[in-house]
């Protein structure tokens, strides 16, 4: 049984860019669209893909999560959603942020971006800048699109429109490349959101996935969530060796011996992997701070 | 890890090659529903057969139909290929009868009525022919007529085509209920209607909530445009039908398009709301350039 | 003790999750989803 489980945490800590990719071909599974410059219209878009990617993306499979909950906060007919916050809860429960670390698109496309070489520098003093998603899932995914709205209620998707660098790289960019008439509409909130791509393309060469940390509203459902998620980090004391390898291997800045369910931690398993004595594995299902509890089903 | 990475990227390549593939299999099906090369040809040579049929008679009696045809008055020619050719002639010949000796007369009725038979024949082929040849129109990437339909205004009235050739310029714009900047331009567009009155144009709203019929679509659309002070035409379309196809394809809203009289659409479709200075001088410069035309 | 509770509350979540979902999309929230979704905001992808 423990030996199973250790296989398996190795197992998704070294294929993880594997999953990664795949993940990010089954969320865009339409890519012939590239070319078309046109986007999926299919049913499959009333169902929210778990990472954050744009559904104005020509090949997207799915709804994006945030800006659906947006859309639907945002229409007269609705002011609140429950069937996105139903659907962040479910994920949240279900996986917490291993959505972030093996599923979500854009976090991979940073991850690439870090793997160029550049001069990289820790976020270890940069904590503080956590807290800044919690704001913008407050203000610009909540409160801004549920409270300013025209004379008829219906309000902008503020993260969207002037926030989300996902938007430009997957909508924006591939769109205009092939379609004319979308060229001739850029526009200055083009400009405006080409920067914040920009920003963040370079920021991702020096700092391991920026957005993830400061910025993503979705990440930051998913981080209230990591406590409650049947996934969860699980160090074995007896095993463990206090040597630190672990806290030093993590990019976001967590110590997995102290914190094993902190909201940053994306389950991305590096500390897994460096871990000298196999101490650290990922456990799913009911309760899981015990390893012999009797619903440890699912791994 | 980077291997791995080029090796997914280009699976997905494939991936996306064979989807390609796909829908073009797709295409070649829902064209067979058209007619082939070589039934086109059959009906081509049939349809020539009876022509030649139907000239061979009246050159029979040459001098007497030189007579009628001399007599038409031109005004009418374009009935002649509106009805029956039978009895088009008929009718013409009807005029100056008083010209013919009896058995003149005779001969030339006898004439009508073999041309009418062959008619009979003719005019169902002529429908296919031009049928096939529109769908090769519509078939084609980036047709440059808007299809002719058959409408309801939002209040359930008749409107069809001939609203459009009605005026030299008309704005056609497309939007849906839940779409904001969509919503956000109606009182320019409105605005914009009002102006092209004086001028010979119009602006005509096509809401894709509305297809259908849907009452639910159509309430809040006449809500919508109400609220706004949109006055102009707003039209509810057959999804089935070749313009509520071209409606259903519009892909991101809100879309302007700018037809002439002929249902033309003359330059490329603005995306994005007129209400944006660049697009609403874009927009000024296609309908005017359109207006220009159209007074020559 | 503490798993318990734990459990407890992914129980309750969960439950609660799918109540929302199946609740939302009654009430026409999937159809707006989906109607967004299909058509492309220009201004929310940065066109514009």
């Amino acid at each position: 049984m423990d030996k199973k489980k250790h296989k398996i945490s190795q197992f998704l800590a070294h294929f993880r860019g594997w999953i990664q990719a795949v993940a990010t071909i089954l969320t865009n599974i339409h890519l012939p669209n590239f070319f078309k410059g046109e986007i999926y219209r299919g049913d499959a878009k009333t169902v929210c893909v778990p990472g954050l990617n744009c559904y104005s993306c020509p090949a997207a499979t799915g709804a994006c999560p945030i800006g659906a909950f947006q859309a639907v906060i945002g229409s007269s007919k609705f002011k609140f959603s429950y069937y996105i916050t139903g659907f962040f809860i479910l994920i949240g429960v279900l996986l917490g942020r291993f959505v972030c670390g093996f599923l979500c698109p854009f976090g991979w496309f940073q991850e690439l971006l870090h793997k160029i070489p550049f001069k990289k520098f820790s976020t270890k003093k940069l904590k503080s800048l956590r807290y800044i998603k919690y704001g913008v899932l407050l203000i610009f995914v909540i409160l801004l699109p549920l409270l300013v709205t025209n004379s008829l209620g219906m309000g902008n998707p503020f993260f969207c429109k002037y926030l989300c660098p996902q938007g430009v790289l997957e909508g924006a960019i591939p769109l205009s490349i092939a379609n004319a008439s979308i060229r001739a509409a850029l526009g200055k909130l083009f400009t405006w959101k080409f920067g914040i791509l920009i920003t963040f393309v370079i920021l991702s060469l020096m700092f391991y996935r920026p957005f993830c940390k400061w910025i993503c509203p979705l990440g930051a459902i998913y981080a209230l969530c990591n406590k409650v998620s049947f996934l969860q980090m699980k160090v074995d004391e007896d095993k463990c060796v206090s040597c630190g390898k672990c806290e030093r291997a993590c990019k976001m800045d967590v110590d997995v011996t102290k914190h094993p369910n902190h909201t940053e931690c994306i389950r991305c398993g590096m500390c897994i992997k460096e871990c000298p004595t196999e101490a650290i594995h990922y456990q799913y299902g009911f309760g899981t701070d015990k390893t012999n509890l009797k619903e440890n089903k699912g791994e | 890890m980077k291997k791995l990475t080029v090796m997914l990227l280009i699976a997905a390549m494939v991936l996306g090659v064979s989807a390609c593939g796909n829908s073009a299999n797709k295409e070649n099906t829902a064209t067979e529903s058209q007619m082939s090369t070589q039934e086109a040809e059959d009906l081509d040579a049939k349809i020539n057969e009876l022509t030649q049929k139907e000239n061979s008679i009246l050159e029979n009696h040459k001098a007497l139909w030189e007579k009628v045809f001399n007599s038409i008055d031109k005004s009418t020619v374009k009935d002649a290929t509106a009805t029956n050719y039978g009895d088009f002639l008929a009718n013409s010949l009807d005029k100056i009868k008083d010209k013919f000796t009896d058995d003149e007369l005779k001969s030339l009725k006898e004439d009508v009525e073999e041309i009418k038979k062959l008619e009979d024949e003719l005019q169902p082929l002529l429908e296919k022919q031009s049928a096939n040849a529109s769908n090769k129109d519509s078939g084609k990437e980036g047709a440059s007529v808007f299809p002719e339909f058959k409408a309801k205004d939002l209040d359930g009235n008749d409107v069809d085509s001939s609203i459009i050739s009605k005026n030299a310029v008309t704005v056609l714009n497309f939007w849906f209920n839940g779409c904001s900047p969509c919503v956000q331009e109606l009182p320019e567009l409105n605005k914009l209607n009002e102006e092209l009155k004086e001028k010979g144009g119009q602006v005509i709203g096509i809401n894709t909530d509305s297809l259908d019929g849907n009452e639910d679509g159509i309430a809040e659309a006449k809500s919508i445009l109400e609220k706004q002070g949109a006055k102009y035409t707003n039209l509810s379309l057959d999804s089935n039908s070749e313009a509520g196809k071209y409606a259903t394809s519009i892909m991101a809203f809100p879309t302007t398009i700018v037809l002439d009289r002929n249902g033309n659409i003359i330059g490329e479709p603005i995306m994005g709301g007129i209400d944006n200075d660049e697009s609403y001088k874009q927009l000024m410069k296609t309908i005017d350039q359109i207006l220009a035309a159209d007074k020559n | 003790m503490k798993q318990i509770n734990r459990a407890a509350a992914q129980i309750t979540l969960l439950a609660a999750a799918i109540l929302m979902i199946g609740y939302g999309a009654m009430r026409g929230e999937a159809a707006t989803v989906l109607s967004k979704a299909i058509k492309l905001c220009m201004e929310c992808v940065g066109i514009g």
